[in-house]
């Protein structure tokens, strides 16, 4: 008898280890999950509010230093593009001078002439150019009158304008009341190129620099 | 016979004080995992690590962006660094197209 007692109150110590170490185990399980569960919806929120945050922040910051890095390389361009549009003033400046050996100016300034009372087309023209070029003109008026009569094949009456122009070369002629002009001076045909040749420029010589 | 008994009420009562100690002891775990949980969803915690990671993203981005910049500058002195000798060819080409020859 005493030991059947014996093996049931071992078994009833058995059960109550059992049940208590089953408490404490559950328990653990829930605050396990309590606190998992707690981490992932303070991820949630702080993923969220940051993400936004972030995405706005990146796309101010890195935008603006793109823009400032795109203006540097525009400016780069312009300067380039400054110096040559310097070069080629100077090589013309040198050419109305007559000090470039490979263009004749006179020849140029014929030529410049006769395209613009072409281009306004009536019989009695007003031809503006710089102060040398109009003593040029002056010197000339007749014989330059003629060349161009025979040009377009018509009689055209030139006059020369008493007011010089600010102008590296060319000339600029109108028809008497001024309604019709036409531009044909140097500086304007230089300005002309240099933008025909911007395109040239980032098509050809910028890329290659850009690319090397 | 009655001792064996005695032995086995006590035995039991003991048991019963065991798991009552259990009770309370997983009573106390749960409480401090839910303490635990309020910490870690406290809006001030949150806003803090929020401040903490877009100021680390910052850090990141502005390197980035410093990066984008050094890149734009190479390309802008690459393109001062075209020879001279090269622009006046591009001049000459231009000043051929003004005067027409």
């Amino acid at each position: 008898m005493t030991s059947e007692i014996e093996v049931m109150i071992q078994e009833i110590r058995r059960r109550g280890e059992e049940e208590a170490g089953k408490i404490i185990e559950e328990a653990k399980a829930r605050a396990e999950k309590i606190i998992e569960e707690a981490k992932r919806k303070a991820d949630v929120y702080i993923e969220n509010m940051a993400k936004q945050e972030i995405i706005t922040m990146r796309r101010r910051i890195l935008g603006s230093a793109g823009l400032e890095g795109h203006r540097k390389v525009l400016m780069a361009k312009e300067k380039v593009i400054s110096a040559v549009m310097e070069m080629a003033s100077e090589r013309l400046r040198r050419i109305v001078e007559g000090k470039d050996p490979e263009v004749d100016y006179r020849k140029v300034l014929h030529r410049l002439i006769s395209e613009a009372v072409k281009a306004v087309g009536e019989p009695e023209v007003y031809v503006y150019a710089n102060e040398s070029d109009s003593r040029y003109i002056r010197r000339r008026l007749r014989a330059i009158s003629k060349m161009v009569s025979e040009e377009l094949e018509y009689k055209v009456k030139i006059r020369l304008a008493k007011q010089p122009i600010d102008c590296i070369g060319g000339v600029v002629v109108s028809n008497p009341d001024g309604t019709k002009t036409y531009y044909n001076t140097l500086d304007g045909k230089l300005n002309d190129a240099v933008r025909r040749f911007r395109s040239v420029l980032g098509r050809t010589l910028f890329k290659r620099v850009v690319e090397a | 016979m009655a001792e064996a008994i005695g032995r086995l009420i006590k035995e039991e009562a003991r048991i019963a004080a065991m798991i009552e100690e259990a009770r309370e002891k997983a009573k106390k775990i749960v409480e401090e995992a839910e303490r635990k949980a309020r910490e870690i969803l406290d809006p001030k915690r949150i806003e803090e690590e929020v401040r903490r990671l877009v100021e680390e993203a910052e850090k990141r981005i502005r390197k980035e962006a410093e990066e984008i910049k050094a890149r734009y500058q190479k390309v802008a002195e690459r393109i001062e660094s075209i020879p001279e000798e090269e622009l006046r060819k591009i001049a000459d080409r231009i000043v051929e197209e003004v005067v027409g020859s």
